[in-house]
């Protein structure tokens, strides 16, 4: 009985996050086309709400094509490798009071440690393709992610500093029982997590694994129809667990008045972050690759890491 | 059969599976994928047992620290194509055969005559851990992280003399 009920909270978490991720496109489409002062997509359906349906449709539709010189086994396996640990993540997030899937004692762990295959999945798919430029998009796309994954996990260590657990739940309890989001203790913390996070999701300004003009979209140029839909998919579900860490750690989570369901202030706290992240792209240019490594390695991990010793600080000092 | 018996009969079918594909690939990077599917697997095993933590540093480190280092290996050297093709001479069969046996069977010895504790306390948590890495053995932890820190500046300079 416990296992059908496990089954079906993964089954309604996936087609929830289907949905979610389709008209994720389709805000992201409008928001930049408003900010550009164009109306975006407007043609399929009223305001435009059937055009990445269509857009999936067309995907799937399309003929499977595999290149001649291709590692194919690999090939055909990256993109599955890429996209089951994006929703194996959203295990163990919590998204109210009483929704949540695993209630895991090392959640955050768990959730950076699955997060963590997803490279294997891109650097497969862009070796496997045997082509230059998807090799190249991997090649950067890991240097990358490696990278911002120390500052990314250094700056959440701040908040588990401070909160003494690894538990999604507890943490979100400790910021109501001391009356305040860890965004105000833990600012610094918010900030380089907010910057490395965009990095570690490959979204514009730091998009260079997929620099559509210089390397020809990078790591899935190989890839068309059904397998390119997973790539895609991956990324925004990524976006989306991304964002729910952020709302679990600095933003209180599900807490919020009472005039509203816990789960729909959870929803609206990552709709905000991940509009911040739609904002960036439509105004920002792409930082060019020496920039992007050393910002990473100069700034923002001492910056965690002296986030790190002042929480210390004042842990040991507050008793 | 209880849904913990049928995990656990899936994994162990994939750990095995993937770590007899380590070695009968022809490809490298096949095998190195293989390798990562069997860390995987053996990942999950650790759930099973509820060691959560020590599942999930298997699965960071192993998984996603370790293959990649491994596959970076091999995109940086030339050995993106290089195939092995295991040379068949019997005596070398009879041989390796025999030697894995007598190793099957003193370990399935070893296995069968060890004493396991049955329900005893769990002691898995990343809690627990802690205080026995950093209180217990807080001077051996230092240890290692010197000697390790000491092998990557080694390593460093090797790879620094061969380029010159």
């Amino acid at each position: 009985m416990e296992l059908v009920y496990i089954i079906l909270y993964a089954v309604i978490t996936l087609a929830v996050l289907l949905g979610a991720v389709t008209y994720a496109i389709l805000f992201e489409r409008k928001v930049i086309g408003y900010m550009q002062l164009r109306p975006g997509p407007n043609r399929h359906g009223p305001w435009g709400m059937l055009q990445t349906v269509a857009d999936v449709m067309k995907l799937l539709m399309k003929e499977d094509i595999i290149p001649k010189n291709a590692d194919k086994k690999v090939f055909i396996l990256a993109p599955i490798i890429a996209f089951v640990p994006s929703f194996a993540i959203f295990a163990s997030i919590s998204w109210s009071d009483n929704i949540y899937g695993a209630d895991l004692n090392i959640g955050l762990l768990y959730f950076i440690g699955i997060s963590s295959i997803t490279t294997l999945g891109v650097l497969m798919g862009g070796w496997s393709s045997n082509n230059k430029y998807s090799l190249l998009g991997a090649i950067r796309g890991v240097a990358q992610v490696i990278s911002y994954e120390i500052p990314l996990v250094l700056s959440v260590l701040g908040v588990v500093i401070l909160v003494g657990s690894l538990n999604f739940r507890d943490i979100v309890y400790y910021q109501e029982s001391i009356g305040m989001w860890l965004i105000i203790p833990q600012f610094l913390a918010f900030v380089v997590y907010m910057i490395s996070a965009i990095a570690e999701l490959n979204r514009s300004p730091f998009d260079l694994p997929e620099a559509e003009s210089e390397l020809v979209s990078g790591y899935h140029t190989e890839y068309s129809g059904f397998r390119f839909a997973f790539f895609m998919l991956a990324e925004y579900v990524y976006a989306y667990a991304i964002a729910a860490l952020a709302t679990t750690l600095f933003l209180g989570g599900w807490l919020g008045p009472a005039f509203l369901p816990g789960i729909v202030w959870f929803f609206l706290k990552m709709s905000v972050i991940v509009f911040f992240w739609f904002w960036l792209r439509a105004t920002l240019p792409r930082a060019r690759v020496d920039n992007l490594m050393r910002f990473g390695w100069k700034v923002l991990i001492p910056l965690a890491l002296l986030n790190i010793v002042i929480t210390s600080i004042i842990k040991v000092w507050m008793g | 059969m209880t849904p913990q018996l049928i995990f656990f009969l899936i994994l162990a079918v994939m750990a095995i599976a993937c770590a007899v594909l380590v070695i009968s690939l022809k490809k490298i990077s096949h095998r190195i994928i293989a390798m990562a599917f069997c860390f995987f697997a053996i990942a999950g095993l650790y759930f099973l047992l509820r060691a959560e933590f020590i599942g999930i540093v298997q699965i960071i480190v192993y998984v996603g620290a370790l293959s990649i280092l491994f596959i970076f290996g091999m995109m940086m050297t030339d050995h993106r194509n290089v195939t092995f093709v295991p040379d068949r001479k019997r005596g070398h069969k009879i041989l390796s055969f025999l030697g894995v046996g007598t190793l099957l069977g003193l370990m399935l010895y070893g296995i069968s005559t060890l004493d396991f504790p049955v329900n005893e306390a769990q002691g898995g948590t990343g809690e627990e851990i802690g205080i026995q890495l950093y209180g217990h053995y807080v001077i051996a932890v230092q240890g290692v992280g010197i000697l390790l820190l000491a092998a990557l500046v080694g390593a460093v300079v090797l790879a620094r003399k061969e380029a010159e």
